[in-house]
């Protein structure tokens, strides 16, 4: 009884969190006149290389955590002035369709994603 | 491997009617002039060879398709000599989509379509019905449907004749869809490279089945609005009407906007049982020019000038975005550089200098090589975004073929933007074309390997690629078979890279061609282009590669070297 309530929990959790994900999309759509921080993830070989273009908060971004669906985030300094962060080697293996997003983490320690796209890897 | 000892003939005839000299070019002019008796002569000449071509290839085909059918006759479906006989008709019919067999009910039961993606055994139906009794009146020839859109979504016809049981009863048929394009796309290169003419073609009901530019096949030349002017009518009529004949029109240039005298000369073709074309060579085909030294933008000027559209994108409801890029004032307009927007289906969202063309589809676009432009868009958009090639007219070359690099980019995951530019340093752009014989080539070698992996295993397959010597090889060709996961399974351009995993080799582009590969044999093969390090020296040239699914894990394909 208790395990299948602990499981119904873990489910409920990964659900909210799935659904928080990828409905900010739609948030992020609203809001875009006036971003943040515009990031951009392409896929490269077996790189991902997010693009930094601008952004209201461009110069207190501190890091971008990368979101491979099914996959641990990498998250990755991000030095002042940079125009692009490469994520070296994460779709070693990769293959099919996932989603992907990229959230922002900036020095007042708020973090806000910035980007969700499906990306066809193969 | 139908046509190749037909070329050598042709050729030599060609050479011979055109040596002599006598082609007028098309005038600028509002009003038709009289056409040289020379000059209809020469279009002539060029024409009926290859009506004869044309015709020599239908009948072929429809031959191999009543072979086959005998050979079906009496299988049980579920017997794996069904699978391999549909395959084998498939290698050996270059210009085929799929070959599959129907029961009495139109229903398909068996097909080369293995990934299963569009058509499922057992739910998917034929377009068109044939009775019994038409299909015995047909025979020995195949009854030959008209231009419409394929069970598996491309557009084309079909053979179709009769499959009888052990008792010689009437049990359903065999249907093999014929890729138009493909079929004429080659010759058309061909004439227009060496000889300067080109050619459409047309059902006697005014469809266009087959014409240089791909926005006009589909279109019907009696109720089209395109096709309203007084002297295009008086042809389309006279063509309609008559098997042969010749005549002249005005109709737009490669711009579309000046309007020119077309002449034409026509004959018509009788590809099977139940249809005709009219095969109709024109002179209305601009100069390819010699390569000039004009400044184009760099491959990077090319990314920030679509990065910089990809900025606005984000910042502005798509509608405004929409509006500035078709905006032939606006930003988004620099010297030969303009921005494109699609939808991930292919329909056109943006495209500023043929703003009549915004809604339509653009989905099955192919090149003059077979590539799907806007496929192979849409798959590098999906992988973020990135370089795509392929050939296309060029307008400051009087719309000459040549090849484009165009950098595209997602806004979102329901539609992209992109920009391009000719690379005239290419081969395919120094008065050069893939012959449709290399053409037919790869895609023989590609569907061979399809087939004796069903006959005799992939091992087999593998082994005949890494054997320099085995019945597989084709000179100037280089076989190669890769897994869904990206190992090279036998590479014969680089031995080497035998058992390594490709996804993460990228070329200087920044384009896996394994990548690519995979992606498009998922989606049932295909055609596409990559810049490939050569041996020895791995120096980075041009290759075309077609690829097609031996099952979902692997893949086989071909390369040639455009150089």
């Amino acid at each position: 009884m208790v395990i299948s309530l602990v499981i119904t929990v873990i489910l409920i959790l990964v659900a909210s969190l799935g659904g928080l994900l990828f409905g900010a999309s739609y948030i992020l759509d609203q809001s875009l006149s006036d971003p943040d921080v515009l990031v951009h993830p392409s896929l490269s070989g077996n790189d991902i290389v997010v693009t930094i273009y601008e952004g209201r908060r461009l110069s207190e971004l501190m890091q971008l955590s990368l979101e491979i669906e099914g996959y641990a985030p990498v998250v990755k300094d991000v030095p002042s002035g940079a125009k692009e962060i490469v994520y070296s080697s994460v779709a070693v293996q990769i293959t099919g369709t996932r989603n992907v997003g990229v959230r922002g983490i900036f020095t007042d320690g708020s973090v806000k994603l910035l980007k969700v796209l499906v990306l066809k890897f193969t | 491997m139908i046509r190749h000892k037909s070329i050598g003939v042709i050729g030599i005839l060609l050479l011979l009617i055109f040596t002599s000299g006598c082609i007028i070019s098309a005038q600028n002019t509002t009003q038709l002039e009289p056409v040289p008796a020379e000059q209809i002569n020469s279009m002539d000449a060029a024409l009926y060879p290859l009506t004869y071509l044309i015709a020599k290839d239908m009948e072929q085909a429809c031959c191999l398709v009543g072979k086959t059918a005998r050979e079906l006759d009496g299988v049980p479906t579920d017997d794996p000599a069904v699978e391999l006989t549909l395959l084998k008709l498939r290698r050996d019919i270059p210009f085929s989509f799929e070959a599959g067999l129907f029961d009495k009910n139109d229903t398909l039961i068996a097909s080369t379509e293995n990934l299963g993606k569009s058509i499922e055994i057992g739910v998917g139906k034929a377009p068109n019905h044939y009775t019994a009794e038409e299909l015995k009146a047909a025979e020995p020839a195949c009854i030959v449907s008209g231009y419409s859109m394929l069970l598996h979504g491309d557009n084309g016809f079909t053979f179709t004749t009769a499959v009888y049981d052990a008792q010689g009863n009437y049990n359903g048929t065999l249907r093999v869809g014929i890729n138009t394009w493909s079929l004429f796309s080659g010759i058309n290169e061909y004439l227009r490279n060496e000889y300067g003419y080109t050619i459409w073609v047309a059902q006697p009901d005014g469809l266009v089945i087959y014409d240089k530019d791909t926005d006009e096949i589909g279109r019907n030349l009696i109720t089209d609005e395109l096709y309203v002017s007084e002297t295009l009518k008086d042809a389309v009529e006279l063509i309609l009407k008559k098997e042969s004949g010749n005549s002249s029109y005005l109709f737009y240039d490669s711009t579309w906007v000046n309007s020119t005298q077309t002449n034409v000369v026509w004959d018509t073709v009788y590809p099977g049982y139940g249809m005709e074309w009219r095969l109709v060579l024109t002179d209305n085909v601009p100069a390819k020019t010699e390569t000039e030294t004009t400044a184009t933008p760099t491959t990077e000027e090319l990314k920030s000038f679509v990065e910089k559209a990809y900025v606005y994108a984000q910042t502005h409801t798509k509608e405004e975005a929409l509006h500035a890029f078709n905006d032939q004032n606006g930003e988004f307009i620099d010297g030969e550089l303009y921005i494109f927007a699609y939808d991930m289906d292919g329909t056109i969202l943006a495209l500023p200098y043929q703003p009549g063309l915004i809604g339509s589809n653009r989905w099955l676009m192919e090149d003059s090589s077979g590539v799907k432009i806007l496929q192979r868009m849409i798959a590098r958009a999906q992988q973020g975004g990135g370089c795509v090639n392929y050939m296309t007219a060029n307008p400051d070359h009087q719309y000459a073929q040549e090849f484009k690099l165009s950098y595209v980019m997602p806004v979102d995951d329901t539609w992209f933007i992109g920009a391009g530019i000719y690379l005239q340093e290419n081969p395919l752009s120094q008065n050069h074309y893939l012959s449709w014989t290399e053409h037919e080539d790869m895609t023989y070698q590609v569907r061979n390997m399809q087939y004796l992996a069903k006959k005799e295993g992939i091992e087999s397959v593998i082994e005949m690629i890494k054997d320099p010597d085995s019945e597989l090889q084709i000179e100037g060709l280089y076989p190669f078979a890769v897994t869904e996961n990206g190992t090279d399974l036998a590479d014969a351009l680089k031995p080497e890279l035998e058992g390594t995993n490709q996804l993460g080799m990228t070329n200087s582009l920044g384009m896996s061609i394994a990548r690519e590969v995979i992606s498009l044999a998922q989606a049932g093969g295909g055609w596409m282009y990559g810049l490939w390090g050569i041996p020895p020296e791995n120096e980075e040239e041009y290759v075309l590669i077609y690829v097609e699914p031996i099952d979902v894990s692997v893949y086989v394909a071909s390369l040639i070297i455009l150089g």
